[in-house]
């Protein structure tokens, strides 16, 4: 059991090795006077978001899994995404243009992730079934939506435009600069992750249970918020929404490592969070000659099915 | 050895009223009442998690008003066995009842060579071995309630609380349970177990000391017989 | 073997044979006429749009771009005095007749240039429908207007279908012409509709000497075969939108002068390239047209890495310097489009209509 958990855990290593060498090496070899400059300003961010993005996503759907004892959580489902973007929204459309620097980009997604999260929470506990969370999630996102219709009615063309673009989702929009702040972000928020193992292993059979193993529920409930909306709200900021990892990966990790050991859980979450989302971005790299698919489409058309799949299971 | 002084036992009014009762320790206990008599209710104040209304109560060295404010330290001190849990994806036997080490892992949550030897002793000691790798949604209820009841003792406790543990067991699971019961109070000194239950045939054929809940009283019988618990419950109106 | 109701029946049948006979022939000299006046189809350049004379006005047929199809076939007979338009086109298009007092209502005020336009809003004489898409039909109808003109986007929207029968709806596919000619001859539609046919064919005679004079001199003074290499569009999201090689746009840039870096794409609608494309092709590019955007710093704030495209540092050109007027005018005006281009061509970046050089 151990032996085959490992040999997943290396297995996803290698491919994630394997499939960061084709994206960087093989699928983007450039040639010419600026091909330096072309490798270290779009190449390599570019792969940076896609390994970022994937293993934070989806540790931050394993996390909420866990929050809302229910494997079909995650980021994008919950309205977390919706949360991050109305406040986006809000710094673009009404912030003075030099307000808009770093981090009061990433700290106003930050913000609306970890709003909407605690409203998701509050929610959940008064609500029966995940079908009903879910409708809330939805409703939720559409209302985030429509405010930021109104907003954009007010709002010059330019900033309408820049807007839509971020909403689409993409690996392509960070730059070389922003990698480090989001790799730091990502780096910190698996790190604390890994030191609230025991109490996510003790939440598996909910609060009481929990409780009567001796872990603080409400601390612990209060770090999973945090870290979640730190999670996703900096990769929202930097890449958009970006639909399904955070749901699919985790479910392809208990189904796979056969666990509730949350170590392996992150530890697999992370590496297959990232190979996933670098996987689609190798894709959108060979379809390139042919077509050119923005992020979300793969993602979904990869993702949707497979989580369709789980819900019918669920019943 | 559990002492309770002048307790008030109860959510918004005093359901039970227990003026001073000594349990010594090196015993299991069954508490009888009839249904809505309190017992559960009574649990849930012995493992922490209903504040008394008045009174107190003592667990060897420490005051259940400690436990309560240490949730750490009170999973040390007391593990608790619910009716009924329901299984867990991808959760295994083995990985549920290793749950039960929790309060004695590090912050990583890794079990020590040791704590895997202890979980595979109970396991074999509950006729468990070969269950170890199922998952939890697909054992039994009865399977269950034994896996509920090896996480509680490889919690490794002084207290064990169990709550009706043996309604789902058939008559050979029930004779083992309470065998392993008495087995473990006897194994380590200052242990203790109070479990729940309606089987008072059986408690009275192993001879174990009955908490009987009656009028808002707790009495304790040593030696009970039949007649003295019937005479007991219906006093009730 | 007399039966009343057989007979009936009898009557019945043959007076609805008679009326099928009746319909029959209607269509067929209906036919006949419409071949008769193709051969005197006034627009050289359109695609899309037909204008004859007949009887004393024009009848006009307006083809379908996707299904080579007519989609509507109608006779204007008496001039209209009560026009919808929902595109800041059309507005410019009647505008340029000077025929602002026959438009009763528009689809967004924000994006007007022409001050009697404005002015006849201010007076309440033009309402605002607010959008393109969600405009409404109950306005138009309390406006009494007697002609609709939209941009044709495929399907008729449902706000569309509402509209009575007895109003004028014209899908105008102004917009999806090859040739930046074909697009200014859309302006016949309009004269033909306000009772200003003959002025705008003047209009439009005016129009195309200009555009094929300065296509002239372009060709004379290019002796080099060195044309600058023209970049279009901006990154949107993850993909590069750009004229596609056999639009109007890319008609444009090759008849100023320049060399259109997606000329051989096939397609009159736009081209979307991965940004891999556009940085392996960047190095080359002199001239980057269109981001759509009034600054580089606004270039910037949408999209930081743009620093570093290759073409980033060479001069960069929009049509921001009143864009309004280019939505409102580029459409009727190609020569002065032309005249722009040719201007950017030959880096000169004085007396420019449309367009400004970004800094």
């Amino acid at each position: 059991m151990k032996q085959r958990s490992i040999q997943l855990l290396t297995s996803t290593g290698i491919l994630l090795l394997l499939l960061t060498w084709v994206h960087l090496f093989v699928l983007q070899q450039e040639e010419g006077a600026n091909s330096t400059l072309i490798f270290w300003e779009f190449q390599v961010p570019r792969l940076l978001s896609a390994l970022l993005a994937g293993a934070g996503l989806s540790l931050s759907g394993l996390l909420m899994q866990n929050l809302f004892q229910n494997p079909m959580a995650g980021p994008y489902v919950l309205g977390i995404n919706s949360g991050a973007s109305l406040l986006i929204s809000l710094l673009i459309l009404g912030a003075a243009p030099t307000f808009l620097n770093e981090l009061s980009y990433v700290s106003a997604a930050m913000t609306g992730a970890f709003l909407a999260a605690s409203f998701m929470f509050v929610v959940s506990k008064r609500v029966q079934n995940i079908q009903s969370l879910l409708v809330i999630g939805l409703m939720f996102a559409s209302f985030t939506g429509a405010i930021e219709s109104v907003l954009q009615s007010f709002a010059a063309p330019e900033q309408v435009k820049q807007l839509f673009i971020w909403n689409m989702g993409s690996l392509q929009q960070m730059s070389a600069a922003q990698a480090p702040w989001l790799g730091t972000i990502i780096v910190f928020g698996i790190a604390t992750t890994l030191f609230l193992v025991k109490g996510l292993n003790a939440m598996v059979l909910g609060d009481a249970h929990a409780i009567q193993l001796g872990i603080k529920v409400r601390q612990l409930k209060i770090v999973i918020l945090f870290v979640t909306a730190l999670l996703a709200g900096s990769i929202t900021a930097y890449c958009g929404p970006i639909a399904f990892v955070g749901l699919a990966i985790p479910n392809l990790a208990r189904a796979l490592l056969k666990t509730q050991d949350h170590l392996l859980l992150i530890l697999f979450s992370v590496f297959a969070g990232s190979c996933f989302l670098v996987a689609i971005d190798v894709l959108i790299l060979l379809l390139d000659p042919w077509l050119s698919i923005p992020v979300n489409v793969l993602t979904a058309v990869i993702g949707a099915p497979y989580v369709a799949y789980l819900m019918l299971r669920q019943r | 050895m559990i002492s309770i002084q002048q307790a008030q036992v109860g959510y918004q009014t005093t359901l039970i009223d227990i003026a001073q009762l000594a349990l010594p320790a090196g015993q299991i206990y069954a508490l009888i009442g009839r249904n809505g008599s309190g017992k559960s209710t009574l649990l849930q104040t012995l493992i922490g998690q209903l504040p008394l209304r008045a009174g107190s109560i003592s667990f060897g060295a420490f005051s259940l008003t400690e436990l309560q404010r240490n949730a750490a330290l009170r999973a040390t001190q007391v593990s608790y066995v619910a009716s009924m849990f329901t299984g867990v994806e991808a959760l295994t036997l083995r990985a549920y009842v290793s749950l039960g080490r929790v309060p004695h892992l590090g912050a990583f949550g890794r079990l020590q060579a040791s704590d895997l030897q202890f979980v595979a002793e109970v396991l074999h000691a509950l006729n468990l071995s070969d269950l170890a790798q199922k998952d939890t949604r697909k054992l039994s209820d009865g399977e269950r309630q034994l896996a509920s009841l090896a996480r509680a003792i490889v919690q490794d406790t002084p207290l064990m609380v169990l709550d009706e543990p043996a309604s789902f067991l058939d008559y050979f699971n029930r004779d083992l349970l309470i065998d392993q019961l008495q087995l473990w109070v006897q194994q380590k000194t200052e242990r203790t177990a109070v479990f729940s239950s309606h089987d008072i045939d059986l408690c009275l054929q192993k001879g174990i000391p009955m908490l009987v809940l009656h009028q808002q009283k707790l009495t304790l019988l040593a030696k009970p017989t039949k007649q003295e618990v019937m005479a007991l419950l219906s006093q009730n109106s | 073997m007399y039966n009343p109701a057989t007979f009936q029946m009898f009557r019945s049948l043959i007076s609805f044979f008679g009326l099928v006979f009746f319909f029959l022939l209607l269509s067929c000299s209906d036919q006949k006429t419409a071949e008769h006046s193709k051969k005197e189809n006034l627009c050289q350049h359109s695609q899309y749009l037909r204008i004859y004379n007949y009887q004393k006005g024009y009848k006009v047929e307006i083809l379908d771009p996707d299904q080579q199809r007519k989609l509507h076939v109608f006779q204007i007979q008496k001039p209209y005095a009560r026009i919808a338009v929902l595109s800041a086109t059309h507005v410019g298009m009647l505008s340029a007749l000077g025929q602002q007092e026959k438009i009763c209502a528009i689809s967004n005020a924000k994006y007007l240039l022409d001050p009697r336009v404005k002015r006849l809003l201010q007076l309440k004489r033009i309402v605002d429908l607010q959008t393109e898409l969600g405009f409404s039909a109950e306005k138009l109808l309390q406006r009494k207007a007697q002609v609709v003109v939209y941009s044709g986007f495929g399907n008729e929207s449902q706000q569309l279908k509402r509209l009575p029968a007895h109003m004028l709806k014209i899908a105008n596919f102004e917009w999806r012409e090859k040739t930046p000619l074909a697009r200014a001859e859309w302006v016949l539609l309009f004269g033909a509709l306000c009772g200003q046919f003959a002025e705008a064919q003047q209009l439009f005679e005016e129009i195309q000497a200009n555009y094929i004079r300065i296509q002239k001199e372009v060709q004379q003074n290019n002796h080099s075969n060195q044309l600058p290499i023209l970049l279009s569009g901006n990154l949107y999201g993850d993909q590069w939108i750009a004229p596609a090689g056999q639009s109007f746009e890319a008609h444009l840039y090759k008849d100023a002068g320049l060399a259109y870096l997606f000329s051989k794409e096939e397609g009159t609608g736009s081209v979307f390239k991965s940004l891999a494309e556009i940085l392996r092709k960047g190095p080359a590019v002199c001239i980057w047209l269109n981001p759509g955007l009034p600054s580089r710093k606004a270039i910037l704030k949408q999209y930081p890495k743009a620093q570093f495209f290759p073409f980033f540092k060479k001069p960069i050109y929009c049509y921001t310097s009143n864009t309004n007027k280019y939505w409102e005018q580029a459409a009727v005006h190609p020569d002065w489009l032309l005249s722009d281009l040719s201007r950017i061509a030959s880096g000169q970046t004085k007396k420019l209509h449309f367009y400004a050089l970004l800094k």
